[in-house]
């Protein structure tokens, strides 16, 4: 009895330090398993960043890279706000994320309800439509480039045939007045079937029984959408709406594609502005400042969406 | 039978420790390249001139910018022979885009990390090179013992030439050439290229009529400084002051873009760019390949190019191959003749190069053979005239018209890095005075100021 006791207390002691390690080793798996992640993601996220903010406080000249950097403070912003052509690119995003976001949103909303009704072959519709997605951006870019051509593009032909003959040589994107919103319309054919797509999971994901209790209780079409469909819908449209305001700030392909800012900066966009600063001018200190200006004010969006409106839905 | 490998969690723990363990000891091992730079070699062979091939084995890194398909394939066919005939050389070559290499390069070239024995680079880049410490060595006294100082025209060398010393070899050159419509020039009864601007001018007015489809000149404005600057220096206005002989640029003298000669020039331009199609407007944001189009549906009188576009060289121009009511001018001419831009590439050698007999044998090979294939084939003009050519090579028709050139017809493109800065200044400040919304004086003033930022 005493021996089988004395066992007992062995095992005991032995097994209270191999519970502690079992435990320990439960509570860390999940952070080691996470370490090479978080290490990447610092190492080409925040050293970058915080090494692309301190580029906004120097004088580098990229083609005097041998040059020490020299601190000017913050020179460079005040350089920005008197420079007629950064508020004119502030002006033109501004209005890149008011009319894109919305644009491909209502778009994609429309889409997603037409691909949730039973309708034959959806899988082919639903091919279709997310073909502009998956199309590489340059190669759609360059391909409304050529339908835009003065001149020699389909559209300038098409129109010629139908006899509008004075806009043959209609140079639609050397022209201040329509060089940005054709990209623009470019940009929310491009990032509809995206919208398109995330919102269709999310009407997939709205329990159909609750469609047939408000039209037992006498709800129309429109009543349906509203009280049901909208509410229901909205924590993912939230975060889709989000990420295409950050994403519609950051976009540079298409821009550069077609119009490279031009003419004369019409449709000059922040990423244009800082590409054309920091590389073709060399002014990489200037060209950092309006990174870090970007990263800033899109940091405050994104915190006051989050913690605004996802709150609201959380409480909801 | 259940075959699936069964593996606790503590050993999968060990087993991701032991791994880790792995990655932070082989990361904190010596890097197998030498982190202390080389002292950079300078009297190594920059002296004494050799042309001997080396006997040991040698394993070269040639490093170029790339330069499209046809380039690529007659390069790689180039090196395979060398290698051939050199069982001991072996070549590695690393084709990068223009911009990525330039980065790499400066990196390399100051720091004396491993790097390239030999490049193929823009003229631009070349005397950069050479300034900085692990750079391009002087090759001086090898390319005068090869004879090829004499051999290539004395403009070819001004981007490789600094203090009465060399330190690259200029390898084929783009040629900007006024391309004009021999139907349109017929129909209009004028029965010679022009000459000098004002017979560009006038010609390009006589010939345009919107009604009939007819136009003369597209200055567009994606690369508008291709021709104002041959305007400029046609009226002996460089970038800055004193650069207009194209010898030397001496940046810390003042912009000269927005001098009365170089607004005059605008002016002047914006008349011969009235007569594109879709008029003044119509010049802007059309790109390189747009230009080529709206030439090739040949209803358009004037086109000035580097010949890379006309060549006629399938994958440059595919839709000019089957046209060719067009000829070559070499433009302008006159009382204050400048002849026809252009720029070469330069091969150099770096000072860093342990093997840099070995890479000056395998330079002179591309001088001397490799060359005068590798022009004709891309649409770019073979620069030693004693190299052997390739008349096979599709775009060998430009031969003549680039050979004549190249006596004593041409002048260098800018070769200073920032030029693409006043480009893109100057894109910019064209575009807004033909929309109106600057005079030519306003619109160069701002472009000069953009421009000094990069320097």
């Amino acid at each position: 009895m005493t021996s089988r006791a004395s066992a007992v207390s062995v095992r005991q002691a032995r097994s209270a330090p191999e519970k502690t390690f079992r435990k320990l080793t439960q509570n860390l798996t999940p952070y080691g398993l996470l370490l090479p992640a978080v290490s990447l993601l610092i190492l080409l996220n925040l050293v970058a960043s915080i090494f692309g903010v301190y580029l906004s406080f120097v004088n580098w000249n990229y083609f005097r890279i041998e040059q020490r950097l020299n601190w000017v403070g913050l020179q460079h912003y005040f350089t920005l706000f008197s420079d007629p052509v950064f508020v004119m690119a502030v002006q033109h995003t501004l209005l890149w994320a008011a009319v894109v976001v919305p644009g491909g949103f209502l778009f994609g909303l429309y889409i997603a309800l037409l691909l949730n009704e039973e309708v034959r072959a959806k899988w082919l519709f639903r091919t279709l439509i997310l073909l502009p997605w998956a199309v590489p951006l340059v190669v759609a870019a360059v391909g409304w480039s050529f339908f835009f051509t003065a001149g020699s593009g389909p559209l300038d032909d098409f129109l010629f045939r139908l006899g509008m003959t004075d806009m043959k040589y209609m140079n639609w994107l050397g022209s201040q007045e329509f060089a940005l919103p054709i990209v623009m319309g470019v940009q929310v054919w491009r990032t509809a079937p995206f919208f398109a797509i995330t919102l269709l999971a999310g009407l997939q994901s709205i329990p159909s029984d609750l469609y047939d209790a408000a039209e037992i209780d006498g709800a129309n079409t429109i009543g349906r959408f509203r009280f049901l469909t909208l509410p229901l819908l909205r924590p993912v449209a939230t975060v889709v709406l989000l990420q295409g305001v950050i994403w519609s700030f950051f976009n540079f392909t298409s821009v550069f594609v077609m119009t490279q800012g031009g003419p004369a900066h019409s449709s000059e966009l922040l990423t244009i502005y800082l590409w054309r600063q920091a590389f073709p001018l060399a002014d990489v200190g200037l060209g950092s400042a309006v990174g870090a200006l970007l990263v800033l004010f899109l940091s405050v969006i994104g915190t006051f969406w989050v913690v605004r409106v996802m709150r609201k839905d959380a409480t909801a | 039978m259940n075959t699936a490998i069964n593996i606790s969690r503590r050993e999968f723990l060990r087993l991701t420790g032991a791994v880790a363990a792995g990655w932070v000891l082989t990361s904190c091992a010596p890097s197998p390249t030498p982190s202390q730079p080389v002292p950079a070699p300078t009297a190594i062979a920059t002296t004494a001139a050799s042309t001997s091939a080396p006997k040991g084995p040698v394993t070269l890194e040639f490093w170029q910018i790339s330069q499209g398909p046809n380039y690529d394939k007659v390069m790689k066919q180039a090196i395979e022979e060398y290698q051939g005939a050199h069982s001991n050389v072996k070549i590695n070559m690393s084709v990068q885009p223009q911009q990525d290499m330039d980065t790499k390069s400066r990196s390399v070239f100051t720091s004396g990390g491993p790097g390239p024995d030999l490049m193929v680079c823009g003229s631009p880049f070349a005397l950069g090179y050479a300034r900085m410490p692990y750079g391009f060595m002087d090759l001086t006294d090898r390319i005068q013992a090869e004879g090829l100082k004499n051999k290539i025209p004395p403009m070819a060398w001004v981007s490789s030439q600094e203090n009465n010393k060399l330190y690259s070899v200029p390898f084929t050159a783009l040629l900007w050439f006024l391309h004009y419509n021999k139907d349109l020039y017929q129909a209009a009864g004028i029965s010679a290229p022009p000459e000098t601007l004002d017979d560009l001018l006038a010609n390009s007015k006589k010939i345009f009529d919107a009604s009939k489809d007819r136009f003369g000149f597209l200055a567009f404005t994606t690369w508008v400084s291709w021709i104002l600057e041959g305007m400029w220096y046609n009226d002996g206005v460089g970038l800055f002051d004193g650069a207009e002989d194209y010898v030397k640029y001496d940046t810390s003298k003042p912009i000269t873009i927005n001098k009365p000669q170089a607004v005059a020039a605008l002016e002047y331009l914006k008349s011969l760019a009235e007569t594109a199609p879709g008029g003044l407007k119509g010049n802007n944001g059309v790109k390189s390949g747009d230009a080529d189009a709206a030439f090739a549906k040949g209803n358009l009188a004037h086109f000035y190019t580097h010949t890379i576009h006309t060549s006629q060289i399938q994958g440059y121009n595919a839709k000019m191959v089957p046209l060719k009511n067009w000829d070559l001018a070499i433009f302008p001419k006159g009382s204050k003749r400048r002849g026809t831009m252009f720029s070469p590439l330069e091969i150099g050698i770096s000072k860093g190069s342990k093997n840099a007999d070995a890479a000056w044998d395998f330079l002179s090979y591309l001088s001397n053979q490799v060359e005068g294939r590798i022009g004709p084939s891309v649409g770019s003009l073979p620069l030693n005239p004693t190299g052997k050519v390739d008349e096979t090579q599709v775009g060998s028709w430009l031969l003549p018209i680039g050979r004549k050139a190249l006596q004593g017809e041409i002048w260098p493109e800018p070769f200073l890095p920032q030029a693409s800065a006043f480009y893109s200044a100057l894109t910019a400040a064209v575009e807004a005075f033909f929309l109106g919304q600057k005079t030519a004086q306003q619109a160069l003033d701002d472009a000069a100021a953009e421009s000094k930022k990069s320097l």
